[in-house]
């Protein structure tokens, strides 16, 4: 056998016995509560409420409503903030006129403006996707921007003097060159999105996992059951994202591990 | 960019912003929309509210938890991330579980940690560590092992004592990526602060804009968005200065703002 395989069985074996020790803290710590006072729930109980839970169709319709939500929010930003990132980074009067209002419009801390949004459109499913839109489009803009403008000088220069036409340009020249740039905004937006319709879910009550977990706080069986669903569509997200980003940026770096 | 006048470019940078602030104030002064008072009176209740009590009360609770939250953050991410990278096959390990409760909305976890830690202000303090520990822990870890292997070879054959490895090798090595993982710990430690508040909470910012929300008191709120903005602009301007002196001994980049492929 060589090392490599011994290795993996190694890192297997460990993550096999972390997760059984995780799962036997959580059950231990569970029992220690008062059974009277509210308290975390055992470990085995949350896995029988995860397990049926997964047989209701609530879990499935409120899923499907947080992932709508997310999905179309993201979209959105996607069609405005690319075509509006290559607008201002044309020239540096348009860049710099917009740098202080982008940079402020990003650093408002995002669910500050969620009572603005109740009391506009109510709690509905078009409320969290404004608010997407209203957050997570900033770092798909402001990296949009940084991409082109970092576009190599000569590349352009080069693509010039073929006079090739302005959108063929954009596509085979400022395109690739940028999209890496670009990606890492999508990254930031995706992550940004989910945790928007979480928490619009949670503190407006928008129909969706959010709202299921608030409804549910008198029974933490399930309550933690959903905060796991959560994690898990979280990962998956993360996990989509990363996908489409290392088939579509094969050429350009050696996969990497996902950090920030 | 082509080098500008110094002039110029304030000009540039600061005809938007006013405009929009004038004409923001103008347009919006005879005003009869209930959700879009006048700039004047969201001004005014911005200086009943921020300029008296209200800094105490709302204000100063929400920043302390933030500081407070954001410590632990700090301790535990740094602590942890330097621990596991020293050894791998626990890193090893350890990583689909860190991927793991990275990715959980850590908006989805308040009900479950306010069950935990009660509703006082620990629960805020736990809600925001516990959002901001991630990202710094994951980026301690792969800065330290992005340190080039070669430098670490020349530690050891020096003997380097592992207390003064950590503090003058590892940490310093790490460093340009801790504070990324910094900044996005930052910006998700204001969504918390903000989210907690709102979701259960006597005192807060976010508390003080979701009852104006709901008591209808609609100039009140707009002035609790307005401090918020200008929070969160202040708290990110401010972390530019530390980051700029953690990372003095570095050779400047021309564009800091980008962060490629991170």
């Amino acid at each position: 056998m060589t090392t490599l395989q011994t290795r993996r069985r190694q890192v297997l074996l460990g993550r096999l016995l972390t997760l059984f020790a995780l799962a036997a803290a959580w059950q231990i710590f569970g029992m220690l509560g008062d059974e009277d006072v509210k308290g975390i729930p055992k470990f085995s109980d949350v896995a029988v409420a995860l397990v049926n839970e997964l047989g209701t169709s609530s879990l499935w319709t409120s899923l499907g409503q947080t992932v709508t939500t997310t999905a179309i929010g993201l979209a959105l930003c996607l069609v405005i903030g690319i075509p509006a990132g290559l607008l201002l980074a044309a020239h540096p009067f348009l860049t710099v006129s917009s740098r202080f209002v982008i940079d402020f419009c990003r650093t408002v801390p995002p669910l500050a403006i969620i009572p603005l949004f109740l009391l506009i459109m109510g709690p509905t499913q078009r409320m969290a996707v404004a608010l997407i839109v209203a957050v997570s489009v900033w770092p798909i803009l402001l990296q949009t921007i940084h991409g082109v403008r970092n576009v190599d000088p000569e590349l352009l220069a080069t693509a010039r003097s073929f006079r090739l036409p302005l959108w063929r340009r954009l596509a085979l020249v400022v395109a690739p060159a940028s999209m890496p740039y670009i990606f890492t905004g999508i990254r930031i937006s995706a992550t940004l999105s989910l945790l928007l319709t979480i928490g619009a879910e949670l503190i407006a009550g928008v129909p969706g996992l959010g709202k299921e977990i608030l409804l549910s706080q008198s029974v933490p069986d399930r309550m933690f059951a959903l905060i796991i669903v959560a994690g898990l569509l979280g990962m998956l997200l993360a996990f989509a994202v990363m996908a489409i980003e290392n088939r579509l940026l094969a050429w350009h770096y050696i996969p990497r591990r996902m950090t920030t | 960019m082509k080098m500008m006048s110094g002039l110029r470019l304030l000009v540039w940078e600061l005809w938007l912003p006013i405009l929009i602030v004038v004409v923001w104030y103008f347009g919006s002064e005879s005003s009869k929309s209930p959700y879009f008072p006048p700039l004047s009176r969201i001004w005014k209740a911005f200086v009943d509210n921020w300029f008296g009590p209200g800094f105490v009360h709302d204000v100063v609770p929400s920043l302390t938890n933030l500081a407070f939250g954001l410590a632990v953050a700090l301790v535990v991410g740094v602590g942890a991330g330097l621990l596991l990278a020293m050894f791998p096959l626990a890193a090893d390990i350890a990583d689909p579980f860190l991927q793991f409760f990275r990715a959980i909305p850590a908006l989805a976890v308040l009900p479950a940690l306010f069950i935990v830690f009660g509703t006082g202000s620990t629960g805020n303090v736990a809600a925001i560590a516990f959002g901001a520990v991630w990202p710094i822990l994951l980026n301690t870890l792969d800065g330290i092992r992005s340190i080039d292997p070669s430098i670490r070879l020349v530690a050891r054959s020096y003997r380097i004592r592992t207390p003064l490895l950590v503090t003058q090798v590892l940490l310093p090595g790490a460093m340009p990526q801790i504070t990324v993982g910094i900044r996005t710990s930052l910006a998700i430690g204001v969504v918390i602060m903000v989210g907690s508040e709102m979701y259960v909470s006597t005192a807060g910012i976010g508390h003080f804009v979701i009852v104006a929300q709901q008591t209808f008191a609609i100039a009140d709120m707009w002035s609790g968005i307005l401090l918020l903005g200008i929070i969160g602009y202040v708290l990110n301007l401010g972390y530019g200065v530390i980051e700029r002196w953690l990372l003095r001994w570095q050779p400047r980049t021309h564009d800091a703002l980008a962060v490629k492929g991170n």
